[in-house]
């Protein structure tokens, strides 16, 4: 302990030290403080869109109900409320889906169109700036820790004078990551506690998954302080060490990103969007032409026992309708589920490809832990189509049990409008986020071990 | 020196505190020590007198564990420096030979500093004794290290290695940077150190210091020890005569 406030002290004493802090502070204060705004902006927008809809949907004239399936509304994605440090997939998907008859929209990879100014300027975020930032800022602070020492001669007065490396290295570290934790930790707890007062972001468990992510961006940190601290260890000069844990950052940081996306998607490639939509475009299609339509309908007479449709209790038309529905359906389950089960073993294969950079780790990670991850897009995705399809089935089964025997088309009014009620997304739970984490948090896991594996010997060996 | 010295088991003070055995040290082509054979006892002063490039560091670095021999062994209190360096240090204190200090730091911050990574807890008040009895004036603890003479940052290496309380004291030529009046003081500084007990090996090439200091000295020649007398049996010029006999040798 006495070693560790020893080393704090020396550590703050060191303008370097306090220029990095002091940057950093301002970074991610600005960055937060404007994606925070950002935020309150869209949930804004998001609400009054959502209350406009609303009042279209239930203010619409009356007509046919299948003609209000048509006529349809918007429902919006709600932003995780740590979407504001990592905004993960949101910028690539859609926020808004359409919700009408016959169409399952999808809204993946919307990208650029609807995303917000912040994304469109490359401004960056909070998470760009922690994956980034501040690992160099980690390597900035850890390069110097022992090759400083050595060039200056003062490790051979420690060493020569019973300063246990062991200890030494880890009272350096404490001091650094405590360092961190202020400089970094701090912010990013204060740009949660923001977000925390502006929403209600209830169903998100925001404290358990902002105290998680931030634990998560400093081990990730710490990564880096271990490996300019290890590089450190054997470097014979300061400037030695500072070039290699650069180096090391471009390859960790820059390369095996990209080279992680590219086995990914040529280890685990997602299906073809357009193929999956042709699939069932030709799903539909044969389910759709005329033969099988009379088909149908002799079957449905069949069923009834009865040789006319004006003999049926139910009207044919939105019986069958509905039952059309049901095989569409049927069609999007198994193609966009495919689909999007592609998409999610692409994700899971990203986990695992942080083997290849901490960076890869943490992302995934910190998506998950932020509820921005892909599994949330999905998952709202699956919730609007299931609004949808309850909407179809209630327009469907009204004309369908309310036969007009001749009286020409079912008109329904705002009555039956009201029996819909509003879109309400319920995010994953934070214990599935927790499952879905385990992976990445296993392979950042892997890297602090491996540092700190491949320091012990180093540190035992440690020479002036 | 007003720090009491921590009392030893008679068994252990018999037990020599350093014991060299036929260390062998090349680097690459070069030999540096061939061989070397030293044995220190509590309370002994040892003077390790050879040129440069006799090999005089590179013994106090096998000592350290810095460097492994290549052959032979080294052991402080039993323990072996090139398999347990960290053990067999905790019970040396080392003044190299250029020390180095943090410039933004005072005398006395950076004497604490040293304490603290040993694990000792010095206060500012032992701190001043302790670095006036280096020979630091007082004016001079309080200020930046940066502004330090190398007489001045020996001082303070001085009063960091007297903090340690060690059984064996390593001095890498002690003098080199010390005026004569302050050398002098630094010789009654070490004699007080044996007196309590503390073994002390100093290389040097300081003929002149060795005889009131030392109480063995052995010259260094050839990668070992050719020579390991009692200083008190000879007279300067004897000493001297003795030394650049052996140096010809060496260069011959
Ligand atoms: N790290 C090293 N690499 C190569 N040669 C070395 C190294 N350290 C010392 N030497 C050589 O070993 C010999 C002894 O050096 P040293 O112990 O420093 O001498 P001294 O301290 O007596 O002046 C010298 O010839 C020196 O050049
Ligand atoms: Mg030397």
């Amino acid at each position: 302990m006495k070693r560790v406030a020893a080393e704090l002290a020396l550590t703050v004493r060191d303008a370097r030290v306090r220029w990095i802090g002091a940057m950093l502070v301002l970074l991610l204060a600005l960055t937060g403080f404007g994606a925070w705004r950002e935020a309150q902006l869209y949930a804004a927008q998001a609400a009054q869109i959502t209350a406009a809809e609303r009042a279209r949907w239930l203010g619409q004239d009356a007509k046919n109900p299948h003609s209000a399936d048509h006529f349809g509304l918007w429902v919006f994605r709600p932003s995780a409320p740590l979407a504001v440090l990592d905004p993960g997939t949101e910028p690539y998907t859609g926020r808004m889906v359409r919700v009408e008859a016959h169409v399952f929209n999808d809204a993946v990879y919307r990208a650029v169109q609807d995303a917000g100014p912040l994304v469109r300027t490359g401004l960056g975020t909070i998470a760009d700036i922690v994956q980034l930032v501040v690992p160099l800022a980690a390597i900035l602070l850890g390069f110097s820790a022992f090759a400083a020492d050595r060039e200056r001669g003062t490790l051979r007065l420690a060493l020569g004078n019973g300063a246990p490396p062991g200890r030494l290295f880890a009272a350096r570290f404490a001091a650094l990551l405590l360092v961190l934790i202020l400089v970094v930790g701090c912010p990013l707890l204060a740009i949660g506690g923001l977000v925390m007062t502006g929403q209600d972001g209830a169903d998100w468990q925001v404290p358990a998954r902002l105290l998680s992510w931030i634990a998560v961006q400093i081990a990730y940190a710490s990564v880096f302080l271990l490996l300019a601290m290890l590089v450190s260890l054997v470097a014979r000069t300061a400037r030695a060490a500072l070039a290699a844990a650069l180096v090391a950052w471009v390859l960790l940081c820059v390369a095996a990103p990209r080279l992680a996306t590219a086995s990914v998607d040529a280890l685990a490639p997602a299906l073809s969007y357009r193929e999956v939509r042709a699939r069932i475009d030709a799903g539909f299609r044969a389910h759709k032409t005329a033969e099988a339509g009379d088909e149908r309908a002799r079957e449905v007479l069949t069923r009834y026992g009865v040789d006319n449709a004006s003999e049926l209790p139910v009207d044919l038309d939105g019986l069958m309708m509905f039952e059309n529905e049901s095989h569409n359906f049927a069609v999007y389950d198994r193609e966009l589920g495919a689909f999007f089960e592609s998409l999610a073993s692409q994700e899971r294969a990203f986990a695992w490809a942080g083997l290849l950079s901490p960076r890869v780790a943490l992302q995934a990670l910190s998506q998950t832990l932020a509820g921005t991850d892909f599994a949330q897009h999905a998952h709202f995705v699956w919730s609007a189509e299931a609004y949808r399809r309850r909407i179809s089935e209630r327009m469907n089964g009204e004309i369908r049990d309310r036969p007009q025997q001749g009286r020409g088309r079912l008109i329904a009014g705002s009555e039956l409008w009201q029996q819909i009620p509003p879109f309400v997304h319920a995010p994953l739970p934070f214990t599935q986020s927790l499952a879905d984490a385990r992976v990445p948090a296993l392979v950042l896991a892997l890297w602090l071990a491996l540092l700190a594996g491949l320091s012990l010997p180093m540190i035992r060996r440690l020479k002036p | 020196m007003h720090i009491e010295q921590r009392e030893l088991p008679q068994a252990e003070a018999d037990n020599p505190v350093l014991a060299i055995r036929a260390a062998v040290k090349r680097f690459g082509a070069r030999t540096a020590l061939n061989g070397l054979d030293l044995t220190l006892r509590a309370g002994e002063v040892f003077a390790l007198l050879g040129p440069n490039g006799a090999g005089k560091t590179t013994t106090i670095n096998l000592i350290l564990g810095f460097l492994k021999p290549d052959a032979g062994a080294v052991q402080v209190c039993g323990i072996e420096a090139g398999s347990d360096p960290v053990g067999a240090r905790g019970h040396v204190a080392y003044i190299p030979e250029q020390v180095a200090l943090y410039p933004g730091l005072s005398g006395i911050e950076n004497l604490r500093y040293f304490a603290t990574l040993a694990g000792l807890d010095l206060s500012v008040d032992a701190s001043r004794r302790l670095l006036t009895e280096a020979g630091l004036p007082e004016e001079a603890q309080g200020r930046p290290a940066a502004s330090y003479s190398k007489g001045m940052r020996q001082k303070v290496g001085i009063a960091v290695a007297l903090a340690r309380q060690a059984r064996l004291l390593l001095l890498d030529e002690p003098t080199s940077g010390l005026d004569p009046s302050a050398a002098a003081d630094f010789s009654v500084t070490v004699r007080h150190a044996a007196e309590r007990g503390t073994a002390v090996l100093m290389a040097t090439h300081d003929l002149y210091r060795v005889r009131e200091m030392a109480d063995r000295v052995g010259v260094l020649s050839r990668g070992r020890i050719v020579e390991d007398i009692d200083p008190k049996t000879l007279d300067h010029v004897a000493l001297e005569h003795l030394y650049i006999e052996r140096l010809a040798e060496i260069t011959a």
